[in-house]
C-alpha cells in the first residue's frame, strides 16, 4: 500500500535517543524536582527502569506486527470498526502531541531567546520545517539524524565537562527525606514525558527497518532508551548538583540557567545558545516522527495510497491547535501534571497491552 | 494579515496538489484533502478574527478526569 521505507538499526537508535531527551530536557528537571525536590535522581532511575520494561512490552507486540504499523494491526486483531477507532484515536493522539510540543518550543522560544517576536511567527516558521520534512518520509529524517546526532552529542559532552567545576554534593543531602511516595509520582511523570512517548516508534519499529536488521534493531531500541535515560539522568543530576533542588523547580527551564554558569576558562562562557541549539533538534524531531506517523496512521486507516495531500491541511489545523491549547504556561503546566499523564497512560500503555493481549488470544485460537 | 497567508497558502496548495489526485481518480484523498483544508482554514479565520476556538484539552480533562482523581489518589 504505502511505499516500504528503510531505516537501519543504527538510525533507529539515533531516532530513539532524540525522541526520547526532546522536549523533556528543558521541561522534565524543573517538574520532576518539584516533587521529589533532592531525590530527583532517584525518580529518574526508577522512570529509566520503567521505561525499558516499557520497550520490552513494545518489542513484544512489534513481533507479533511484523510488516504492519500499529495503525493496520489494530485493524487486524479489533476489527474493522473498533479497530479503526482505536487507530483513529491513536493518530490523534500522535497529532496532539505535536501540537503541545511545537506549543512547547514557540512558548521557550519567545519567552527566553526572541522576546518581541510573536508566537505566530514562531510556530509558523517551524511548521514548515516540519511539514517539508514529514513529506520527504522517514527515511530521510532519519539519514539527518546521523549528522547532526554527532553535534549535538558535542555540545553535551562539552556541557557537562565545563559544569563538573561547580558540583556542591551538599545539594543531594539529605537522601529520601520526604519518603517515597513524590518519588514515584515523579517517575511517573518523569515515564510519562520520555519512555512512554517512544510509542511513537510502533509506526515504524517493525515495518520500516531494513529486514535484516530487525534482530539488530530491536536491541538498538534499548540501547537508544538508555542512552537518552543517561543523558536525563545527567542532566537532572546537574542541576540538583549544581543549582541545588530549589532553585531547579523555581525557573520553568533550569538547564537554560545551568547552562548559564557553564564556561571555559574566563573568555569562553554562557553557552546557553548551544542548549537551545541541542533543544531545537532533539524536538525538531520528535514533533516531525510524531507528526509524520500522525499522517500515515490517517492515511492507512482510510486506506489512502499516499499521506502527501495531507501535509499541508493537517499542518493549517496544526497550527491553531498549537496556539490554542494552553491558553498560559500555568494551564500548561496544571495539564501536563494531570491529565497529560493519564492521556499518555491511556496511549502508551493501556492501547498497545490490549493489542498484545487480543493478538495473542487470536492467534492461539486461530491455531488451535 | 493571517487570512491574507492563508489564502496564498491555500491556493497554492491546490494548484499543486489537486490535479495528480484528479487524474489518478483518487477521489477518497481528494475528498479527505480538501475536508482537512476546509476545517483547517476555517479555524484559521476565526482565530484571525478574534473569535474564541473551544480548546479540546478541556475536554480531555474532563473526559479523564476519574482517571485523574484515581492517579491522584494513589500518588498524592
Amino acid at each position: 500500500m504505502m511505499n516500504k521505507s528503510n531505516i537501519s538499526a543504527h538510525q533507529l537508535r539515533l531516532l530513539v535517543v532524540f525522541c526520547y531527551i526532546g522536549t523533556a530536557v528543558l521541561v522534565i528537571p524543573g517538574t520532576v524536582a518539584g516533587d521529589a525536590k533532592q531525590d530527583a535522581w532517584i525518580s529518574t532511575l526508577i522512570g529509566i527502569f520503567f521505561g525499558l520494561v516499557l520497550i520490552w512490552s513494545f518489542t513484544k507486540l512489534g513481533d507479533r506486527m511484523n510488516n504492519m504499523t500499529i495503525v493496520e494491526y489494530s485493524v487486524k486483531t479489533l476489527g474493522k470498526w473498533l479497530g479503526s477507532f482505536i487507530a483513529i484515536m491513536f493518530s490523534i493522539f500522535l497529532f496532539m502531541n505535536s501540537a503541545t510540543m511545537i506549543y512547547i518550543l514557540g512558548n521557550f522560544i519567545s519567552s527566553e531567546i526572541m522576546t518581541s517576536t510573536p508566537i505566530e511567527i514562531i510556530i509558523f516558521i517551524f511548521l514548515v520545517v516540519i511539514i517539508f520534512a514529514s513529506r520527504h518520509g522517514i527515511e530521510t529524517i532519519a539519514r539527518t539524524s546521523e549528522i547532526l546526532f554527532y553535534i549535538i552529542a558535542l555540545i553535551f559532552i562539552i556541557f557537562t565537562v565545563t559544569l563538573i567545576k561547580d558540583i556542591d554534593f551538599l545539594n543531594i543531602q539529605p537522601i529520601l527525606e520526604l519518603g517515597v511516595k513524590p518519588i514515584s509520582k515523579s517517575a511517573l511523570f518523569y515515564s510519562s514525558g520520555t519512555s512512554m512517548t517512544l510509542v511513537v516508534f510502533l509506526m515504524f519499529y517493525p515495518a520500516s527497518i531494513t529486514t535484516k536488521e530487525r534482530t539488530l534493531a530491536k536491541k538498538n531500541f534499548f540501547y537508544g532508551a538508555l542512552i537518552g535515560g543517561l543523558i536525563l539522568f545527567t542532566v537532572i543530576i546537574l542541576c540538583i548538583l549544581i543549582l541545588g533542588p530549589s532553585a531547579t523547580t523555581r525557573g520553568s527551564y533550569p538547564v537554560f540557567q545551568l547552562a548559564r554558569k557553564a564556561s571555559i576558562g574566563p573568555s569562553i562562557e554562557r553557552f546557553e545558545s548551544m542548549i537551545t541549539v541541542l533543544w531545537f533538534v532533539t524536538v525538531f524531531y520528535k514533533t516531525t516522527l510524531y507528526f509524520h506517523s500522525s499522517l500515515i496512521g490517517i492515511a492507512q486507516t482510510f486506506k489512502l495510497k499516499c499521506y502527501k495531500p495531507l501535509t499541508v491541511p493537517m499542518g493549517t489545523i496544526l497550527f491553531i491547535l498549537a496556539l490554542i491549547i494552553y491558553p498560559n504556561s500555568i494551564y500548561a503546566s496544571d495539564w501536563d501534571s494531570s491529565t497529560w499523564v493519564s492521556v499518555a497512560i491511556t496511549f502508551c500503555i493501556l492501547i498497545p497491552l490490549i493489542l498484545l493481549i487480543v493478538g495473542k488470544i487470536r492467534y492461539i485460537a486461530e491455531n488451535h | 494579515m493571517t487570512i491574507l497567508i492563508l489564502i496564498i497558502i491555500v491556493i497554492l496548495t491546490t494548484i499543486y496538489e489537486v490535479p495528480p489526485l484528479i487524474r489518478e481518480k483518487r477521489y477518497k484523498e481528494l475528498i479527505l484533502f480538501s475536508g482537512l483544508l476546509f476545517f483547517g482554514s476555517t479555524l484559521v479565520i476565526l482565530e484571525g478574527l478574534g473569535v474564541t476556538v473551544p480548546n479540546p484539552f478541556d475536554a480531555l480533562t474532563s473526559f479523564f478526569k476519574p482517571m485523574n482523581d484515581l492517579l491522584k489518589a494513589i500518588f498524592g
